[in-house]
């Protein structure tokens, strides 16, 4: 049974498991209306939640596969929950500053290298200065080893460290312990991570005629086993495609419209032109006298 | 476009032998047999009147006929875009004609085959599709095909096909003229 989330009238489904099944076991393709939590800055891309379209809810209610809970309902925090989420972002925050030294140490030996060559070349210059006021400096830097560990001068060698001066910089990298919790990342849950016995909740869709004929429509494409979207972008009801949205052009556009409905020749005209400037049929759907869909197809016959 | 239309439809009239009895559409042999009909659709007549000369005359189909739809009292068209081409079925209407989902159902099922049509296909299979023209009031007109039932889209092949096709067509014209 997958879990809906009713929010202010629409409906989200959450978890990223339920949104895969629904795609590829029941044909239910929904909207991703979340941004990505590594990228949000952008719209191109979207993420969880997955908003289904009203006729996708009541398809699935009315089917068995899903059951609708309340999604505005804040989780409840006790003083336990309150610890429990407290103890798992102070966790979260030393496993990653762990994790960050770590990290830093690699760096450190991916640029030892480049760290010896640059107090090589301290050296010298110290060495250039030093000349004319001849000794002194060295003894007086040397003391100064913790401080400023740049200035320590050395006999001239290849430009690599030593084990030592190794060890001696990882330790002061593990004495660091001043990191910014704000700097860290915050995992925000998108489930309760406690289960919690929930109550249905009802769902009233659809109310008027027209809604009871687009809700039959899509019911009635799906169970042909066609995947459908929204078709809002295309002028119609609905997108129909013969398989998975990510690997094909839909190929009609389905405008449900009541058996007895008037519309002008014009109108014919307009859907006719727009189907055929987007390569796509256009199906017009409507119910006949025994209730059943019937579907009429509408293509620009190429004549002038 | 429109104007051009109009004048190939005027001189192909004055060259018929009775030209100078003919002053206007309402006289031709055509019209009067549509108005024989007796349907309560003068304007419906002639819509179907000046997709009859459109076709005959600009587009020059063959084996373009008037045929009566009593069930739907309307008056329907017949014929073959060229010699080679499936026989279509022809309903005129006006641009403002109301139509339903209903409507266009009733022209699926109503809108009678030409009977020679129906010895040699099967009649069922026949009845799926109709072709509207659909005519503004400067008498342009558009054609619009209804089917029963899911006709999916040409494959991409098929329409780069066609595309060459008409450009094609269109140079040899070109040459011509």
């Amino acid at each position: 049974m997958i879990d809906l989330y009713l929010c202010h009238g629409h409906v989200y489904v959450w978890n990223a498991s339920a949104a895969c099944e629904l795609r590829e076991q029941h044909r239910i393709v929904g909207t991703f209306v979340g941004a990505l939590p590594r990228l949000p800055r952008q719209n191109v891309r979207l993420g969880r939640p997955l908003q289904l379209m009203p006729e996708e809810t009541t398809l699935l209610l009315n089917k068995g596969i899903a059951r609708l809970l309340d999604g505005s309902i804040p989780p409840k925090t006790g003083e336990e929950d309150l610890q429990a989420i407290t103890e798992h972002r102070k966790q979260s925050f030393r496993e990653q500053s762990e994790m960050c030294k770590n990290d830093r140490k690699r760096k450190l030996h991916e640029m030892a290298s480049v760290i010896a060559k640059g107090r090589a070349a301290k050296r010298k210059k110290l060495a250039q200065k030093a000349k004319p006021a001849e000794e002194g400096s060295s003894s007086v830097s040397n003391n100064d080893v913790t401080s400023s560990s740049w200035d320590q001068p050395e006999e001239e060698k290849e430009p690599s460290l030593s084990v030592e001066e190794m060890k001696e910089l990882e330790a002061r990298l593990d004495k660091t312990t001043g990191y910014n919790e704000q700097a860290f990342l915050v995992q925000i849950l998108t489930e309760q991570v406690t289960e919690e016995p929930q109550e249905a909740v009802p769902w009233n869709y659809p109310t008027t005629d027209r809604e009871a004929l687009r809700c039959q429509v899509f019911q009635d494409l799906w169970e042909k086993g066609y995947f459908l979207t929204s078709g809002g972008k295309f002028g119609g009801d609905f997108l129909v495609y013969p398989g998975d949205p990510f690997r094909y052009h839909s190929f009609y556009i389905a405008v449900c419209q009541h058996r007895t409905e008037n519309m002008e020749a014009l109108d014919i005209v307009r859907l006719g032109r727009l189907g055929s400037n987007v390569k796509k049929t256009v199906l017009l759907c409507s119910e006949c006298e025994s209730g059943e869909i019937t579907y009429t197809s509408l293509q620009w016959t190429g004549m002038n | 476009m429109v104007s051009s239309k109009r004048c190939k439809m005027a001189s192909s009239e004055e060259n018929k032998p009775r030209a100078d009895e003919l002053t206007s559409l309402l006289e031709h042999p055509k019209y009067k047999e549509m108005v024989a009909y007796g349907f309560n659709n003068q304007e419906q007549v002639q819509v179907a009147m000046l997709v009859y000369l459109y076709l005959s005359e600009a587009k020059q189909w063959s084996e373009l006929d008037i045929q009566p739809c009593p069930a739907l009292q309307l008056v329907t068209l017949y014929g073959r875009p060229t010699q080679a081409e499936d026989m279509q079925v022809l309903v005129p209407l006006g641009k403002q004609t109301d139509l339903s989902p209903q409507r266009l159902r009733d022209f699926l099922t109503h809108v009678p085959r030409p009977q020679d049509e129906l010895k040699l296909e099967e009649p069922d299979l026949m009845t799926r599709t109709v072709t509207l023209a659909i005519c503004d009031t400067d008498s342009t007109i558009t054609f619009y095909r209804i089917t029963d039932g899911f006709v999916p889209p040409d494959p991409p092949e098929i329409v780069a096909e066609k595309k060459a096709k008409k450009r094609q067509w269109k140079k040899r014209k070109g040459q011509r003229t």
